[in-house]
Formats: C-alpha cells, structure tokens, sequence
C-alpha cells in the first residue's frame, strides 16, 4: 500500500485550454465591457451592481487559490487565513490608528507573506494532506484566536469599520458603483497574472512540481522552493483582494474572515470552472454567484436557508466524480493548442 | 502552601476531565483513522456522520422519550447505512490513495450532509438528555460528570471492541491484511473490495455511535461536524493514522492539554495549544506517535 | 586526458538491517557508455537512486567531474548536468511535448543559449518535432521514452543515466533507441550510464559492464569478459554457463 497521503493533482484542464486561441480574447472582451458599463444601463440597479461586485470579489479570491492549487498542486485548504488577515489587519489600521487602506493593504500583504513563508516552510516540505491540514489548523486556530482578542478584533461580533462617507482615501462609497471597477480591475489584472505564470519558465515549473514532485527534481527544478513562492504569491494576492472585500461589506467577523466554509468556498470557484486554468475561476465563480442568487431566491419562497451551500457541495460532487478538469476542461477539450508563446 | 495545594487540584480536576472528554474524543477519532488505515480515505465528512449520530440522540431523547443511551447500536447501524451510501457513491472511486480529489470529494459530501441536517433540523442548538445527564460524581474534592463518565466507558468499550474484532476475528485479520498490503490480500484471496465496504462501515458507525454519546452532554447543530472536526483531525495526527489504539490515546492526550488549557488559562483558547501541536507534529512527525508507515 | 565523468566511492547504504549496498566503488570515464547490471535487488535500484540524488548513502562519497556532490541535492545535480531518466516513464502529463522539454530546459539553461533554440534543438534531436503539440497520453511508450531523454538532456547534459529504458519495449523499438542514445554519446560527448537487469539488451551497445552482485561489485570489464566471469554466470543462472546468448 502507498505510503500515507500522496496528493496526485486533479487533472488540470489541459493546457492548451489555458494558452487559447487569441480570437478567445473576444469571448471575455464582451462580458468586460457589460460588466464596465452595467450601472449606465436603465434596467439596473443598486442590488444588481452589488451582486455583480459580490461576484467579481469572489472570483478574485478564487483566482488567488488557484495559483497555489491549480498551477501549484498544492491544497491550501485553510486558504482564508490570507483572506482574514487581509481583513482583520487594514480594518484594525483603519479603525484604530486612521491608516488608510492603500497602506493598510500592503501592510496586510506583508504579513501574509510572513505567515505563508512560516507555514510553507514547515509544511511544503511534507506530503499534501498534511500542508492541507495545516493550513486548516492554523485558520481555525486563528478564528478561536480573532473571538478571544475582543479589544483589537471586536470578538465574535467582528469588526465594522467607521463610515466616513464617499472617500477615495477611504477607499469608501455610498453605492457600489466604484467597487465595480475596483473589482473589475483586480479580476482582469488577476487573470492576466495566471496567463502570464502558465506561459512563463517558473509557471512551467510550478505545474512540473504539481504533476509530479519527483520528476521535477529530475528535470531542474527546485522543488521546495516552487512550493512555498507560489504559495507566497497567492497568499499576496488573496490579500489583496480581501482589502477589497473589507471596504465593499464594511465588516468582518470571524468565520467570514478564517473560517472553514469560508475557505471551501474560495475554492469552489477554479474548482468547478477548471483548476489550472486562467478562465476557471472566473466562470466558476460567475456560475456560482448565479445559481446561489436563484438559490437564495428560491429557497426564500420555501423558507429554508444555506440552500446554495448545498448546491455547492452537490456541484463538487458532480464536478469531482464527472468532470474533474471543470467546465474549462469539458468546453475546451478539443481545443487546438496554440497561441503566442 | 494553599495556593499550590489550590492549583494542583485544579491542575488534578481538569486532567480528570480531560481524560474523560478526551475518550470521547478517541472514539470519535477512531473511525477516521481506521478509514484511513485500510482504504488511504480521509473522510472530511466523518464529522457530519457524528453530527447525525447527535441527531439521533435528540430525536430519540427529544422525540420518543427514550435515553439514547439505549439507542447506541441503532444509531451504529443508521449511521454505517449512511456511511455505506457514501462509499458506493463517492469514495469508491478514490480507494488506496488520499489524492487531492478524494479530499474534495470528501468536502462535497461535508457540505451536502451538513446542509440536509440544516434543512431538515433547523441551524439551532439541540441537547439530548440521557439518565446522567447534568449529575455529577463527588469524587473526593473533584466534580465528574456522569454524562461524561458514562460517555467514557462506552468509548472505551467501543474502541476495544474494534481491537478485538481487528486483531481475533477472521474478518478484522482480512482488513489488516488489507491495510497492510493490498496485493498480497488479494492473492491469498481477501475480496477487498467487500472488506472495505465494511470496514467503511464500521468507521462510520463508530462515528454516529460516538455522536449519540456526545449529545448526553454536548449539543449539536447542523455545524457541528465542521467544529469537532479540528480536535479529530489532531487526535489522529498527534496519535497516529491508521493506529486504532493510537488513535484513542490520541484523543486523551487532546482532552487533557484542552481541559487544561482551560481551566488554567483560559477556556477560549482552550485549542490553541492544539493547533500548534498539529502544526509541530505535521513539521516533525506527521505520522504520530504510533502512526502507520513512515515516509 | 580524460576526466572521470563519476567517481562512486566505498558507497554503503542500509534500510534498518537490511544492507542493499555494500562498499560499491568504480570509476566513469568522460565520453564512456557503461552499463550497469545484475539480477534483481543486486541493489541497482538503490545505487541508481544514490547517484541521482534522491538517496543519501550511509557510507561513502559520489564525485562528479572532480567535484565532491554526494549532499548535493537533486535539482541542483541536474543543472551541473547529472541527468537521469525513470524506470517508469515519469512524464507531465498535463503539458505538451515540448512544455516537458522546455521546463528541464529552462531550469538548466546554459547562459547565452536561447530557451526556444534548445527546446526545437533538443525537439530535432530526438525526432520529436512532429510530436511536439501533443500531450504524452497520446503517445506510444517508444516516443514517451524519447521525450523523457529529451527532457533529461535538456540545457545541459554530460552524464546520462537510463534506468531500464528498454523495458516494455519491442525488439525493434529498443534498437532505435539505443542507435540514439549512442548518437547522442557520440555527437554530444554525453556519458551514458545505462542500468539494466537483461545482459543481452546491453552488449551491442556498451563497451563496459559493470555488474552489481549481492550489493556489491563483482565483476568490471567488457562485454565478453564479463559474461565469461564465472561470478556473473552464477549470480545469474545459478549454473555454469555462458550468458550470452
């Protein structure tokens, strides 16, 4: 029997899928631009552009996971400690010491880059279920620790930050408008991330440690050190994005920011739209703001809650045991691989 | 001279605790190591089967008037059917290694399971009451509750029962022979394909059998699963996947450091030190104190 | 002049009581293709996985052109041109040819040498270019064997180590691929390292066979030599007779 705990990576879209054909370009030029000009349009609303800046938040977040997942092979189960201290550490900034949150966020940043290089270089080293594992240990360590701090965090009841009206420096806004094009920007700049890593030298190298560790170190390549500057990269990342999720919601408690459920469904997103992939994610993450809007819709008119949790958890289901590689990999299997190298 | 005196016998009163909680810790834990031992499953949905195990209780409890502990060997089998459920439609699929997507799918069934209990229970607290619960044992200068006493002993007695049946019966040597080494199982003629179904249930089993025992004193919710699943998580690290007996111990070790950490620390923090642990002992030695096969 | 391409030094290795490796010395010229043989758990294995670094010995040092590397890890002894391929055919399943070829290529690249000229170099070497878009799912074990030299002598190759690259293939398959990789130690200069248990397969192309024998060297020399050795014969059939078919 095989030693304890190999991590083989789900079958990542293949590669062609994320070296698409340019004229593709096209396909995601459309939505963009819908999405930039959606609060000119008569028919919509408030709620309907801050289910849009909902959507494009957690989409981010699930491009962040899906470098270190996806490319990488890594499972960060217990991602949301990036997300948390994103949150956690610009609002006490803000709250408390007026730092605003352009400074706050890198600030942020940085320790989570100190947390992830702590955490990868005690557990990258070891097979995968036990680097998942710790990551959930050290989320849900600090979500015991973020109720217990109740002067600096706010304690179960979580952290609101002070309103101070439409303000740049503030990063702040009375409708949501701005926050689209804030969370317009993070998800195409974040795509353009993960194009940019499957086609370069050490994203090459990051999907050789993902498909097979032993091999890798046969070819070159620095195993341990792939690792843990991927998953630096995508702690860095996920954030940044969380300064974004902290100012368009306002608060943050405990188990939205380190929680476990909170940290499955960032992963949901690469996980059903295709792991490994640069339009993963973003469909992913578009599909499941969809189906829990009609969820939630629906499941309000019977009278039951957390029904969209369970059309995630029925979705990952299906997308393990039949469509492993995601949508990304079921729409574009025969897809001619090409493209600017 | 008092002060120490004072603080030994509060260190003695939650070590005591510790022991007791920390059993039921064990037989929590158990199950999950066992699927990881014979099939390489790490079943993240183990603490949804002890969470409907809970349910059971209260519904026994709450429902029917009976004491669940009466209800131990039906809420074994309920949840073993359950568990049967997700072998044939989930985890079948990823027998022999613990692959990133049998991870997932774990996680899949977590969230479908948990959401069912929400749907059909509702997301508030619920308590079963048994015989003991709420009483307490004076025990020279130490309070004990019976609930917890009681919840011990069946621990105990469960987790042994599973070492009988692994190490005397032919059955539980066909499923070592199976975690051991599959091929030479199978060509001294072991189907391991029904052995891991059972044993699958078993694990699961002891999962619903461990929750209704819980629930004497511990309420449960549809979220529940999800928190017991850190302690069960470390019981098996710092014990030892795959090691049944390690595993248990894994467990006590958890309710001491815990019940501790509480009472002389603090009782919000009470897992911290846990964590850390898991983390020390997922950098240094991942496979325990009496884990299965080193790297 | 040559320089020894590997020295292996009183190399010792032990798994809890059991000794797989037990004082194995000998010298690789530069430029040499030697083969590597004896029956199975002689410790080839063992010894393979020592030199390429993926095991530390118990005992004894590993020299590399001169240079002490046996703490040097494996990635490190690839970019100094230590290359290796896999008994089973290890490649990345989710790239295409040319991506498997380009990561070791990138990783090992010399300076002043352009990644996409080694890539279609290494490509044309091995015949690959028609193969170069597809993904190793799509190939026969005869071309995935092909892409894994490639791949192991890509950026910088001087020591090549084939770990029983003939197994699964057929007769005709196998002497293609010794053709190439005798091309590639005659046009490159590449030593070659070949680990085999199936003497035959090796004596058309190797001028030195060393064989490996209850965890130590028993017999050092050329072909025919060795296979009258009657140490070899023994080890190998149990019976006095030649092994050479």
């Amino acid at each position: 029997m095989e030693a304890p705990a190999t991590m083989s990576a789900i079958p990542a879209a293949p590669a062609a899928a994320s070296r698409m054909p340019t004229r593709s370009l096209l396909y995601l030029f459309l939505p963009v631009v819908v999405v930039a000009i959606l609060p000119l349009l008569p028919f919509v609303n408030n709620y309907i552009i801050a289910a849009t800046v909902r959507a494009l938040i957690f989409i981010s977040l699930g491009q962040a996971w899906n470098i270190v997942a996806g490319i990488g092979g890594q499972l960060s189960l217990g991602h949301s400690v990036f997300l948390g201290l994103g949150c956690y550490t610009t609002g006490i900034l803000f709250n408390r010491y007026g730092v605003p949150p352009w400074i706050g966020g890198f600030i942020a940043m940085l320790l989570s880059l100190a947390v992830a290089l702590v955490m990868g270089s005690m557990t990258l080293r070891m097979r995968g279920v036990f680097f998942a594992l710790a990551t959930v240990a050290v989320s849900l360590a600090l979500v015991q620790l973020s109720r217990h701090f109740v002067d600096l965090t706010g304690g179960a009841d979580g952290l609101a930050l002070k309103f101070v009206g439409n303000s740049l420096w503030a990063m702040q806004s009375r409708t949501p408008a701005p926050f689209l094009y804030a969370a317009l920007a993070f998800v195409i700049v974040y795509y353009w991330i993960t194009r940019a890593l499957l086609t370069s030298s050490f994203g090459l190298a990051m999907q050789a440690v993902r498909d097979d560790e032993v091999a890798a170190a046969a070819a070159g390549v620095a195993v341990f050190r792939t690792k843990l500057l991927g998953f630096l990269l995508s702690a860095a990342m996920t954030s940044l994005a969380a300064v974004l999720y902290l100012q368009f919601y306002m608060a943050i408690d405990p188990e939205a920011a380190f929680g476990l459920s909170q940290a499955i469904q960032l992963q949901l997103p690469a996980l059903l739209g295709g792991l490994g992939t640069a339009l993963g994610p973003v469909i992913g993450g578009a599909l499941m703001i969809f189906l829990s809007e009609v969820t939630n819709w629906g499941s309000t008119k019977i009278g039951v809650e957390g029904l969209d949790i369970l059309v995630y958890g029925l979705m990952l289901l299906i997308v393990i045991l039949r469509a492993p590689s995601g949508i990304v990999g079921l729409v574009f299997k025969n897809a001619v691989s090409g493209g600017p190298r | 001279m008092a002060g120490i005196e004072a603080v030994l016998l509060l260190a003695l009163q939650a070590i005591l605790s510790g022991v007791l909680v920390g059993g039921v810790y064990g037989i929590l834990s158990v199950g999950l190591s066992l699927a990881f031992g014979v099939m390489r499953i790490v079943n993240f949905a183990h603490g949804e089967l002890v969470m409907y195990g809970m349910y059971a209780g209260v519904i026994a409890s709450r429902n029917f008037g009976i004491d669940p502990l009466l209800i131990l060997p039906l809420s074994f089998l309920l949840v073993a059917l359950v568990g049967v459920a997700q072998y044939q439609i989930v985890f079948r699929h990823f027998v022999g290694h613990a692959t990133l997507q049998q991870l997932l799918a774990a996680i899949g069934c977590a969230l479908v399971l948990q959401m069912i209990a929400q749907i059909i229970f509702g997301a508030d607290a619920r308590t079963a009451t048994s015989m003991f619960t709420g009483q307490y044992v004076v025990f020279g200068p130490f309070f004990l509750s019976q609930a917890q006493i009681v919840a011990f002993i069946v621990a105990v007695a469960a987790t042994l029962g599973v070492e009988l049946l692994l190490r005397a019966t032919t059955w539980g040597k066909a499923v070592r022979a199976v975690a051991d080494d599959l091929e030479a199982a199978e060509v001294v003629g072991v189907n391991s394909r029904i052995i891991n179904i059972g044993a699958f249930a078993l694990a699961c089993g002891l999962a619903g059998l461990a929750g209704t025992v819980l629930v004497t004193y511990f309420p449960t919710s549809p979220s529940v699963g999800f928190s017991l699943m850190p302690i069960i998580i470390i019981a098996t690290t710092i014990g030892g996947l795959g090691s049944i007996g390690g595993t248990f111990l894994g467990g006590i070790f958890c309710g001491i450091i815990q019940q501790v950490t509480a009472m002389m620390w603090n009782s919000a923090l009470q897992d911290v030190p846990l964590y850390v642990l898991l983390l020390l002992f997922i950098a240094f030695r991942p496979t325990g104190f009496f884990g299965v096969r080193s790297e | 002049m040559t320089t020894a391409a590997l020295e292996v030094k009183g190399i010792a290795r032990n798994f809890g009581g059991v000794v797989a490796l037990r004082d194995v010395s000998f010298t690789v010229g530069e430029g040499e293709v030697v083969g590597l043989i004896g029956p199975n758990g002689a410790g080839k294995s063992t010894l393979f996985e020592i030199v390429s670094g993926n095991l530390s010995p118990s005992a004894g040092r590993i020299s590399y052109f001169g240079a002490d590397c046996t703490a040097m890890p494996t990635h490190l002894r690839r970019r100094a041109g230590m290359c290796r391929t896999f008994q089973k055919v290890r490649l990345f399943d989710s790239m295409t040819v040319a991506d498997n070829i380009r990561v070791a290529a990138s990783q090992c690249l010399p300076p002043g040498r352009a990644l996409h000229d080694e890539v279609a170099a290494i490509l044309a070497q091995l015949r690959l270019q028609a193969q170069a878009e597809r993904r190793p799912a799509e190939l026969t074990l005869a071309d995935r064997k092909r892409v894994e030299i490639g791949r192991a002598m890509a950026g910088h190759c001087r020591l090549l180590m084939l770990d029983e690259s003939m197994s699964g293939l057929t007769h005709e398959e196998a002497e293609h691929l010794i053709v190439e990789i005798l091309a590639l130690n005659r046009e490159r200069g590449i030593t070659v390292i070949v680990v085999e248990h199936v003497l035959s397969v090796l004596a058309a192309m190797v001028k030195r066979l060393i064989v490996l024998h209850n965890a130590t060297v028993v017999a050092d020399g050329t072909p025919s030599q060795v296979a009258h050795d009657p140490v070899v014969i023994e080890a190998y059939l149990g019976t006095k007779q030649s092994a050479l078919k």
